[in-house]
């Protein structure tokens, strides 16, 4: 009889199936990465070169001007100070709702995972509810809602939204996973004579890290790109970074810029991407962390 | 004066009574092992005790104070858990002080009791590592040091040895026994471990579906279970039981599938039923001596089915008329496997069951 091990098959390096996964995979990232290429390549080019007209060359001599102009002078309207205007309301809308709403869910989470509260199934439920209901089914009642008490169109306003909308699923993700943290542990804490807000801040808040770190990447890349919030509640002065793109690039007097298009543009979505290059490993641990080890 | 006293306590997880109308007294400086298998309602009356549970009816007083519906850190008690329960972020000095930390008791005076409570431990090395740093045995000498720092009058234990494996179990457990003599504090220790049970307790409650089956010294509970429960569950190998009918009078008799004694010998607790009772007879396994079968002594007849070395001690399995039988013999097994044996025991040392009660006659 011979040795089993030599009769078995090699396993091929390169079968027909790899092959075609590899080619699959190489022609999707291709089809996404082409329009960023273009949109790079185009926001370094002069109005002159884009002129002729060939999209896929290379600047001939690459320049800043058009993201210059983005930043600081192009026409948004009647105004011309560029994107920055949007840049610092967004950053100013961005903060408060993402901390308040990490802090609202995971307060939520917390008092619905560890604490025996009185209907908290119902209210769970209602939550959630909540979170599957389009939102724009909200809008018409909301503004009725700030008109009445006079906050409509301020920071505030805008702020608020994106708490109440945050809600939801920062409760969700912060109530799973303080579900999985041994009630022991909990358990311990209370012997020790810790109340609520001691096992929130000293025990759990701590123990949360992972989920912190998924509830911030969440929350900053979904209020940095709303568009539609934005300007139904900011008001005026605070129309945030994507409504300021939108009037960029769709209220221009004469010549289309569209290297300055492209530079804004690009601008716009940097936040949303740096974090994700400087997160990233964290937001899949995030995801995956479930049990707590010693 | 108890140091824990409970009364008609009723707890309810819904509408099923866990614990019904159970009552138990703790001495001061006492251990007390509540021992049981799963579900049996033991961790949920430690549970109550420390003040995690509400009960739906009676009273929990420690050291003379009603505490039924005060919160657990105002019972002036400490519990340790089987998961040791530490807080992870914290170093195992935090952890330590913890309590004291929310008790807002000076900087000072904390750092020196959780010094006194790591040297006591061995732990002083160990005081700047996080929790995922220890190891087992480690991890809980660290929660039994966060009970201690509290200086609490009673100590609650919840299976804190269940997690470790057997060596540092036994260790562990020979440092709870001495930590015990050295503070003469009251314990209360749940185990489904009934080793733990023996070793550990001055007395030990044997519970079953909510109710307190024996509370007794462990030699009390070993030689003298109340029930046929108690008895089949301390004890390894188990205790044999013969089945027979007893017939009761002034010369009381036991006949049974493997032969009739004369019950004269057998210290009865409770005066038997008149007339014929279905009755099993309990026996050790090592109480039970082997002798020449075709002796005068041998009150058991019938062959070694199989044999098994332990090391200082031998298991015979044999088969008396059908029924199988354990003995302990001390070394090495006396009669081998296949071989006929005739067994003798003292009446005064075995058990007697009434049947269709379980109570001990």
């Amino acid at each position: 009889m011979t040795n089993p091990a030599s009769r078995r098959p090699a396993k091929a390096r390169f079968s027909p199936g790899r092959i075609g996964i590899y080619s699959f995979l190489f022609f999707s990232a291709l089809f996404f990465a082409l329009p960023l290429f273009v949109m790079l390549i185009t926001s370094f080019k002069t109005m002159e070169e884009i002129r002729t007209g060939s999209i896929f060359s290379l600047p001939r001599a690459p320049e800043l001007s058009a993201w210059i102009k983005a930043w600081s002078s192009a026409c948004t309207g009647m105004t011309c100070d560029g994107i920055q205007v949007g840049f610092w309301n967004s950053v100013r809308i961005l903060i408060p709702a993402t901390v308040i709403s990490i802090f609202v869910g995971a307060l939520n989470g917390y008092a619905l995972a560890m604490w025996k509260v009185r209907w908290a199934g119902l209210a769970f439920l209602l939550l959630m509810t909540g979170a599957f209901i389009p939102y724009q089914v909200y809008v018409f009642p909301l503004v009725q809602l700030f008109a009445l008490s006079g906050t409509f169109g301020s920071l505030f306003a805008i702020v608020t939204v994106h708490i109440i909308f945050g809600m939801p699923v920062m409760t969700l993700i912060f109530r799973n996973y303080f579900s999985s943290i041994p009630e022991e542990v909990f358990k311990a804490a209370r012997m020790d004579g810790a109340g609520f807000w001691w096992i929130f801040f000293a025990i759990m808040l701590p123990m949360a890290t992972p989920v912190l770190i998924v509830a911030v990447i969440w929350q900053v890349t979904g209020i940095w790109n709303d568009f539609l919030l934005g300007l139904i509640f900011a008001g005026r002065d605070n129309l945030p970074m994507t409504v300021q793109l939108n009037n960029i690039v769709n209220s221009q007097f004469g010549e289309r810029e569209y290297n300055v298009d492209m530079a804004a543009t690009m601008l716009t979505a940097l936040v949303p991407l740096v974090l994700y290059f400087v997160s990233g490993r964290w937001f899949v641990r995030g995801i995956a962390a479930g049990s707590v080890k010693g | 004066m108890s140091a824990i006293s409970i009364d008609n306590l009723v707890v309810k997880f819904g509408e099923v009574a866990v614990l019904r109308d159970l009552n138990l007294a703790v001495d001061p400086g006492e251990f007390l092992v509540l021992l049981g298998s799963s579900g049996c309602g033991k961790s949920t009356l430690l549970n109550v005790i420390a003040g995690l549970l509400e009960p739906a009816d009676g009273s929990i007083t420690i050291g003379g104070r009603d505490v039924t519906w005060i919160e657990p850190d105002r019972r002036g008690i400490a519990m340790v858990f089987q998961s040791y329960a530490l807080y992870p972020k914290m170093s195992v000095r935090d952890n330590l002080g913890f309590a004291l930390r929310v008790a807002r008791v000076a900087k000072a005076e904390r750092a020196a009791r959780v010094a006194k409570v790591a040297d006591f431990l061995q732990l002083t090395p160990l005081l700047d590592r996080r929790p995922a740093q220890l190891s087992g045995g480690q991890r809980q000498r660290v929660a039994i040091g966060r009970a201690l720092v509290r200086e609490a009058d009673v100590f609650l234990f919840d299976e804190p040895l269940s997690n470790l494996d057997a060596k540092l179990r036994a260790e562990l457990r020979i440092e709870i026994k001495r930590l015990h003599r050295t503070t003469r504090k009251t314990m209360v220790y749940v185990t489904h471990d009934q080793i733990e049970a023996l070793t550990l307790a001055d007395r030990v409650a044997v519970m079953k579906d909510g109710i307190i089956q024996q509370l007794a010294s462990p030699e009390e509970l070993y030689d003298r279970p109340s029930n046929r429960y108690v008895a089949g569950f301390i004890g390894s190998p188990g205790m044999n039981f013969l089945p027979g009918v007893l017939t009761a009078g002034p010369a009381p008799r036991l006949t049974s599938a493997v032969g009739s004694f004369n019950l004269h010998d057998y210290p009865f607790a409770a005066s038997p039923r008149t007339g014929d009772a279905r009755v099993e007879l309990g026996v050790r396994p090592e109480a039970l001596f082997p002798v020449d079968p075709k002796g005068p002594d041998a009150m058991l007849r019938g062959t070694v089915d199989l044999t098994e070395m332990l090391g200082a001690e031998s298991i015979l399995w044999c088969d008396i008329a059908g029924q199988q039988v354990a003995v302990l013999a001390q070394g090495k097994p006396p009669v081998a496997a296949g071989a006929p044996i005739g067994l003798r025991f003292d009446l005064h040392r075995a058990s007697l069951f009434d049947t269709a009660t379980g109570q001990r006659l």
